[in-house]
């Protein structure tokens, strides 16, 4: 009976999806349980009455802008028994208003609308749902122009040129291309990876959960995070998982640093790390000199805090921005979307708010004449009590509790990377806070968001 | 041999900054209206800076303005007409900690000096090179560099450094603190510092147990003053001598910048002994309303380089009176009252065209010539009779060493 439509098609001249790229997507919806279905584009319902074969509790809502096409659709469609199935309407897609979510959305339409129909529809997508989209190839048009007869074939493949730029540059999306059948596209909505600053005392732990990187500080190099190794360390960590690591050499730079310096980010190079995070630009240099190959991503999240900046470092070769404070979330995807940094920011942790060369927990000993026990003391204001931490490195102050931004997570689905970290808090209260980030469970209290959907006053008084 | 370091001055505003051209500095910086911090300074609108840039260059010194914000998105308009603005006016350098402004000045051709600001913590020389490389003209270190750093930093980059002389400091790196949000929602680093590293906090240790002592826990530093190690500034090879206090009073900024100009010549003529240190160090600590130290600059500084005494400050009644006008036939000053004084008291006189000199007050009247008890309204006009000749904007202040 199928057989019937193929040949219909090709007697008529109505392109309908070739055998292997339909084999393909066929066995992507079954792979990937995939029930709802939007298409764009019907033809004469092959491709929705293929969709629908594959298992029996699949809907699919298909919309067709011919209407003689559409009727042909509907007739193949009873044929086939699936009118309850497949809901087929007939307007152009783009006037349709359509509410519902789905786990896929086809598009195999009219190439000119390809990018509206991705942006007007990628809405009713549901999170982990795919946007799949036919004929990227146009009869290897695309690839060699030279094959191009028609000004209308010309017009044809420089839409899909462009919808593919679209497809490369997106924020949201990533895609991968199936060179199957005429070429398909499979664009996924971008999830963050999850990573992790442990302790000594929880590495291993967190190693065996399902993250996808851990961050991890080199002694005398680093003021964050707790965990600080030296090389021959961070070499067992690498050999120990197969997660990514990415390294801080994040402390406040002076000349006597530098030779050491040096030699550290020589040996990272050789190592499987992904990223170096640092604060002074002066690393930069060093890395530019040097030959450094692995991404820096800059760690001045007090002060660059604009697109502008980062399009500066991103310009000086600078591949990521780390931010934890102080900065709203529309700023942060405004930077997000406008630069083209890959962007860190930290979803649970105490965050740092002040750091000093001094070391503040001494001098105050010393004092008032009494010895300090400890490397970490709280100072109290108005009944919050904020970390105060001191190593060889100075002095430095956190905020009085964690933010954890597990309830606002779906808002940042375009930031790379979440940032757990686990200093100064309980091992199992850590981890379960770790498993709600890795299953996205959401906490049924109000956490601390810190300054995440509140503007910080700029000036105190109107001079004006 | 380099050329004569530059004695930088702040200037809260137009009259603060003839008084430190008067007084002996070199160059001033200023804020404007937008995009600076210290949002709660007077600060100059374009006009006044415009006046600025044009008496400055008459007196042959220069304007540096303070563009020192950490941009947002929502900041950035206008900032390129700004920095037009400014070039304009003939302001001869930025300060600027955001990376952003190097970009606009670059892409619009904007003719103007980029200066570092202190806010990025430059510490390093590879910091230093970096900046040089992207077209700045000096950077100004981070108040962490010790001596022997500065002059690697000097020697390996070969770029002007700007180093802070005297004031108050930050007790973080400077920028790397957001205390002010936290505390106060009131933006750090956009000008909004509540200076929360002087306030005091009772600390506790991990088991929340209180640390019992009578005074608590701050991060409050002491003031920074270098007056000792001027001779040794100088042969290092530092550019300019930045002196903090935008907010800070005229006769502040008189006594301040008047010392260090004094000390500073003094060197270049080989006269700055230990006894003139001696006397400058004295001026300086009176005029100042906390004590200071070198910090960082000569050794690495402990409890002595932090402040325990809670936010009381001393509140300075020193400056008696600035004078108008000098009649060199009658004798007689007239001055602007600022602070009680009255006949019999031991005071000293100061000035850009004078030797320092003390007297006792005699007779003091007012502007009809009638006869007063004491001077303690400020702002009045009093007149008394001063056999030295004295001129326009010297300083009388109390005797006091």
């Amino acid at each position: 009976m199928i057989e019937e439509i193929e040949n219909y098609a090709k007697e008529h001249n109505i392109p309908i999806m070739l055998p292997d790229g339909i084999e393909y997507l066929c066995n992507y919806i079954k792979e990937h349980n995939i029930k709802s279905i939007l298409e764009i584009g019907s033809a004469i319902g092959y491709s929705a009455i293929k969709m629908a074969s594959v298992s029996d509790d699949i809907e699919i809502t298909t919309i067709e802008k011919d209407t003689d096409r559409y009727n042909i659709a509907v007739d193949n469609i009873r044929k086939f028994n699936l009118l309850d199935r497949i809901l087929i309407i007939n307007d152009d897609a783009l006037n349709v208003p359509v509410s519902g979510s789905y786990d896929l959305i086809f598009i195999d339409a009219s190439k000119s609308a390809n990018i509206k129909f991705f942006n007007k529809f990628k809405n009713n997508l549901n999170p982990n749902g795919v946007i799949i989209t036919d004929n990227l190839s146009f009869h290897g048009l695309v690839e060699d122009e030279t094959l191009i007869k028609t000004k209308n074939q010309r017009g044809i493949v420089r839409h899909i040129k462009e919808y593919i730029e679209f497809l490369n540059n997106n924020k949201e999306f990533i895609t991968t291309y199936i060179p199957l059948g005429d070429t398909i596209s499979i664009s996924k909505r971008k999830d963050n990876k999850l990573v992790v600053c442990p302790t000594n005392d929880n590495l291993e732990e967190v190693l065996k959960t399902n993250i996808d990187g851990i961050i991890v500080g080199i002694k005398n190099l680093s003021v964050f995070p707790s965990l600080q190794v030296d090389i021959n360390k961070l070499k067992k960590i690498i050999k120990s998982t197969d997660k990514e690591i990415i390294v801080s050499v994040n402390k406040m730079i002076h000349n006597k640093d530098i030779p050491y310096l040096e030699e550290v980010l020589m040996e990272l190079n050789k190592l499987n790390i992904s990223k170096i995070l640092f604060y002074n630009v002066g690393v930069i240099n060093i890395a530019k000199r040097l030959g450094i190959t692995k991404d820096l991503v800059i760690m001045q999240e007090h002060l660059n805090t604009s697109i502008y900046s980062n399009n500066f470092y991103y310009n000086s070769g600078v591949k990521g921005s780390f931010f934890s404070f102080y900065i709203t979330k529309e700023e942060l995807l405004d930077i997000k979307n406008n630069t083209n940094m890959e962007i860190m920011f930290m979803g649970y942790g105490y965050l740092p708010i002040f750091y000093s060369r001094r070391y503040l927990l001494t001098n105050y000993f010393n004092y008032i004449n009494k010895n300090k026990e400890d490397n970490l003391y709280y100072m109290k204001h108005n009944d919050e009590e904020y970390p105060v931490l001191e190593s060889n490195n100075g002095s430095i102050i956190y905020t009085s509790k964690p933010v954890n931004l597990i309830n606002k997570i779906d808002e940042l689905r375009s930031i790379d990377y979440i940032v757990i970290d686990s200093f100064n808090i309980d091992n199992s209260e850590f981890m379960n806070v770790l498993n709600s980030f890795i299953n996205k469970t959401k906490s049924n209290k109000e956490e601390y968001i810190g300054f995440f959907n509140t503007k910080t006053i700029y000036k105190v008084k109107n001079n004006e | 041999m380099n050329k004569r370091i530059e004695l930088l001055s702040p200037a809260g505003n137009l009259e603060k900054l003839k008084i430190a051209f008067l007084y002996g500095a070199d160059a001033c910086y200023i804020g404007g209206r937008n995009f600076s911090l210290r949002a709660n300074a007077t600060n100059f609108s374009i006009e006044e800076i415009a006046y600025a840039c044009t008496y400055a260059h008459s007196l042959g010194k220069k304007v540096h303005v303070t563009v020192n914000i950490a941009f947002h998105n929502e900041d950035v308009n206008n900032l390129k007409e700004y920095l037009i603005n400014l070039e304009e006016c003939g302001v001869d350098a930025i300060i600027v900690s955001d990376p952003l402004v190097i970009d606009i000045v670059k892409k619009n051709n904007i003719n103007i000096a980029i200066h570092m600001s202190t806010q990025i913590s430059s510490l390093n020389y590879e910091d230093v090179l970096f900046w040089k490389n992207m077209g700045c003209e000096r950077v100004v270190l981070g108040r962490e560099t010790s001596k022997e750093e500065i002059k690697e930093i000097i020697d390996k980059t070969g770029i002007d450094i700007e180093c802070f002389v005297h004031g108050a400091m930050c007790s973080s790196y400077s920028g790397r603190c957001v205390l002010s949000n936290y505390f106060t929602g009131r933006d750090a680093n956009r000008g909004g510092c509540a200076q929360i590293c002087r306030w005091t906090f009772p600390l506790y240790d991990k088991d929340k147990k209180k640390v019992e002592s009578d005074t608590e826990f701050t991060m409050s530093t002491k003031d920074l003053s270098l007056i000792k190690y001027i001779g040794e500034m100088i042969d290092i090879g530092i550019a300019s001598l930045k002196v903090e206090g935008r907010m800070r009073s005229n006769y502040y900024i008189a006594t301040v910048i008047s010392t260090y100009r004094e000390a500073i010549d003094e060197y270049y003529n080989n006269n700055l002994t230990k006894d003139k240190i001696e006397y400058y160090s004295k001026i300086l600590n009176r005029v100042a309303n906390r004590e200071s130290t070198d910090q960082f600059f000569n050794k690495f500084p402990g409890v002595e380089g932090q402040y325990f005494l809670g936010r009381q400050e001393v509140s300075n009644q020193d400056f008696l009176g600035i004078v108008l006008d000098y009649d060199m036939n009658t004798q007689m000053v007239s001055l602007i009252q600022k602070n009680y004084f009255k006949k019999g008291l031991e005071v000293e006189m100061f000035g850009p065209n004078i030797n320092a000199f003390s007297f006792i007050i005699p007779d003091i009247y007012d502007e009809e010539g009638n006869l007063l008890e004491v001077a303690n309204h400020p702002e009045q006009i009093v007149r008394f009779k001063l056999n030295k000749e004295v001129y326009k904007d010297d300083i009388m202040r109390i005797k006091f060493i």
